[in-house]
């Protein structure tokens, strides 16, 4: 059974694929910046701790929960993780790619398309910002811009969608 | 009733009030305790659960939470100590522990301020004061200069001592008002910013600037001297890993430091101390450059935050010292008894973000779990369940190494902080640990400069995945986290547990061999 959650800290949202067979735990991790890491490991609990052997090595970690997600501790390093809540309208539509969503909670920072505007691929549409870092929203495809809905300033939540396109029939 | 070396009977304190709150008010009162001397806490309204608070055999509030309405406010802690009938207080570091009107207001309230007396202390505690006095009795200083309380004075001197040149706050430490001008169009900027902080700190605008050595070491003396006239040194410190220019990571002796170097600048901070009638437990700090020349900064007037190296390595208790230095008892040991065995490490366990400037980190803390190794000491002021508010030092926590060697007591630092566990609020642990196992701390060179000079990635990718891979099982182990994860509005996390400190109250789904 394949089981999807998606956990942020100050730089990603990670997209966590856990998979589970007999003693072996998969955990295919895919980053916002397009990279993915396959684990694998044993998985052990212990008192209030998960241990897992991978074949990397034995990792120890202590977990805390608060309202919005994980503290987690392993080897003298820690880090909060939030847990995003995609809704389920979202995960259904999640195909449609001609929306473009908030990559993680912020503000947006600059808005530099018009509605009715043809863009390029790879041009990029809005800025946002989080944590003090930029997160620049390109189009994918070569389109056009059908609605814009956000503004300059708007404090917007993960996922949201920002600017919808249309993708150019190249006959 | 006790006796000291030259017979007399002398009488220890009874009751003792600690007039700070975190990690040292805990340390001072176990010493207390061990002393059979009850101990008085004072705390501020959001302090009345605290450690230190919980440590005391009573409390006193006396007030809100900013320090100058609670631990800085004379008044309401002279009153508490008569309340509760403290003989003595013990200020700690920090707070009033360097406060002169303090230490005189004690004195005349009739109980006694364990530390040295106001004279002692506005002789000393002036860093100009304190310069002239060494220039006086031939202790090096820094080439710099003293009068330097216009902005003309300040920019000649610059140019007498020429650049670089460090800028200074007269009347304090940590850090504040400190300034470093490596290029002339930096100075007028750097003196009017300096100015700022030191009157906003101190009360008192008064710089002083002396020429920036480079690279440098910071090495301090731990000094003891009793009410009559007995001064020793406890061996060297060094602190020269800071970060904006307050130290993180303290070890003794130093491995600049050889047994003929270690006698000149104990012997001149000794003579400073003689010199100025100090008694109690006080820091002479100097600063050592790479030609192995060493130059006076300041006496700091107290027990320091890093002294448990130097208890480390003598096995002296500091604070048992400074209660029998203040009932007037002879210091029961001379120079040659002091033997340094092996060597410690200090580690600073600070709320503070080392991702974002080292800025103070605030928040509640879920789980806290200390090591038991074998050389390792903490001394924490901090519980699980507590709210770390910003309103006082960051500090949290100090873990200390010994080993018979430096890098034994490295690893076993490393190793503490490895399997120290402190989770709900961002520390810099992971830069502690990442500061002891640079190549350039085994092999000591440590410099003031050091931490700001280098690049510290603190990411170590293989320990995320694995905290990734934790969150994720913990998240897909649960019956309830199908209603969890697709319903956001109707069910959050918090409602599905319970007691919030435990994660595992949704893992009874979850087997391993399942």
């Amino acid at each position: 059974m394949q089981k999807k959650f998606h956990l942020k800290n100050r730089e990603h949202v990670h997209e966590l694929i856990l998979e589970h067979k007999s003693t072996q735990h998969q955990l295919l991790i895919k980053t916002d910046d397009g990279v993915e890491t396959q684990l694998q490991a044993d998985v052990f609990l212990e008192a209030d701790q998960v241990i897992l052997k991978t074949p990397d090595g034995e990792y120890v970690c202590s977990v805390a929960r608060d309202e919005k997600g994980f503290w987690i501790g392993c080897q003298g390093f820690s880090e909060y993780f939030a847990v995003e809540h995609k809704k389920p309208k979202e995960e259904s539509t999640l195909a449609a790619d001609n929306e473009l969503r908030a990559p993680m909670t912020g503000r947006v920072v600059a808005v530099r398309v018009q509605s009715g505007q043809a863009v390029q691929a790879g041009e990029v549409v809005a800025i946002l910002e989080a944590m003090k870092m930029e997160f620049r929203i390109e189009a994918p495809f070569a389109s056009q811009v059908i609605q814009v809905q956000c503004k300059q300033g708007d404090l917007v939540e993960l996922g949201q969608t920002l600017i919808v396109l249309e993708a150019k029939t190249t006959a | 009733m006790e006796t000291d070396l030259t017979g007399a009977e002398v009488n220890l304190f009874k009751k003792v009030l600690v007039a700070n709150r975190g990690e040292i008010a805990v340390r001072i009162m176990r010493t207390l305790r061990e002393l059979g001397i009850k101990s008085v806490a004072v705390y501020s309204e959001p302090d009345a659960q605290a450690p230190h608070v919980r440590a005391a055999n009573e409390a006193v509030l006396t007030g809100p939470a900013p320090a100058r309405e609670s631990y800085l406010d004379i008044q309401k802690i002279i009153d508490a100590a008569r309340q509760t009938g403290a003989d003595a207080i013990h200020p700690g570091y920090g707070f009033l522990s360097e406060n002169a009107t303090f230490a005189q207001a004690c004195t005349d309230a009739g109980i006694v301020f364990i530390g040295p007396t106001s004279e002692a202390m506005k002789k000393l505690g002036d860093k100009r004061a304190a310069r002239e006095t060494a220039k006086q009795i031939g202790v090096p200083t820094v080439p710099g200069a003293n009068e330097c309380d216009t902005p003309d004075q300040i920019r000649q001197a610059a140019n007498e001592i020429g650049l670089p040149v460090l800028l200074k706050a007269s009347a304090g430490g940590g850090g504040k008002g400190m300034r470093l001008v490596q290029k002339e169009s930096e100075l007028e900027e750097a003196i009017q910013a300096s100015q700022r902080e030191a009157l906003a700190a101190f009360g008192d605008g008064r710089l002083m600037i002396e020429k920036f050595v480079k690279p440098a070491r910071h090495i301090e003396v731990q000094l003891l001297g009793d009410t009559h006239g007995h001064v020793i040194a406890l061996g060297e410190r060094e602190c020269s890993l800071q970060r904006r220019y307050q130290k993180i990571i303290e070890e003794s002796p130093s491995i600049a430091v050889n047994s003929e170097l270690r006698e000149k600048i104990q012997e001149a901070a000794c003579k400073l101390a003689r010199a100025t009638g100090y008694y109690g437990a006080g820091t002479a700090e100097f600063l050592l450059g790479p030609d192995g020349n060493y130059y006076f900064l300041e006496v700091n007037t107290r027990l320091q935050v890093e002294h448990p190296v130097t208890e480390s390595v003598t096995g002296l208790d500091l604070v048992r010292e400074q209660i029998e230095i203040a009932v007037g008892k002879c210091l029961s040991l001379q120079q040659p008894d002091i033997v340094l065995r092996g060597h410690a490490i200090e580690a600073r366990l600070y709320a503070e973000d080392p991702h974002n400037k080292f800025l103070p980190t605030a928040g509640k803390i879920l789980k806290l779990h200390w090591p038991a190794l074998p050389g390792v000491r903490i001394d924490s002021g901090i519980r699980q369940g507590q709210d770390i508010l910003s309103f006082y030092d960051p500090l949290l926590a100090k873990v200390i190494a010994w080993g018979p060697d430096r890098e034994q007591a490295r690893q076993r630092l490393i190793q503490a902080l490895r399997e120290t566990l402190l989770l709900g609020i961002v520390t810099n642990q992971d830069f502690l640990i990442q500061l002891l196992e640079s190549e350039s701390f085994k092999s000591g060179q440590t410099f003031t400069h050091s931490v700001e000079s280098n690049n510290w990635s603190l990411i170590n990718k293989k320990v995320q995945n694995a905290m990734l891979f934790s969150a994720a099982l913990s998240l897909g182990s649960g019956a309830k986290k199908e209603r969890l994860l697709t319903s956001p509005a109707s069910a959050t996390i918090n409602s599905a547990s319970k007691d919030l400190y435990s994660p595992w109250d949704q893992l009874g789904y979850w087997r391993i061999s399942s």
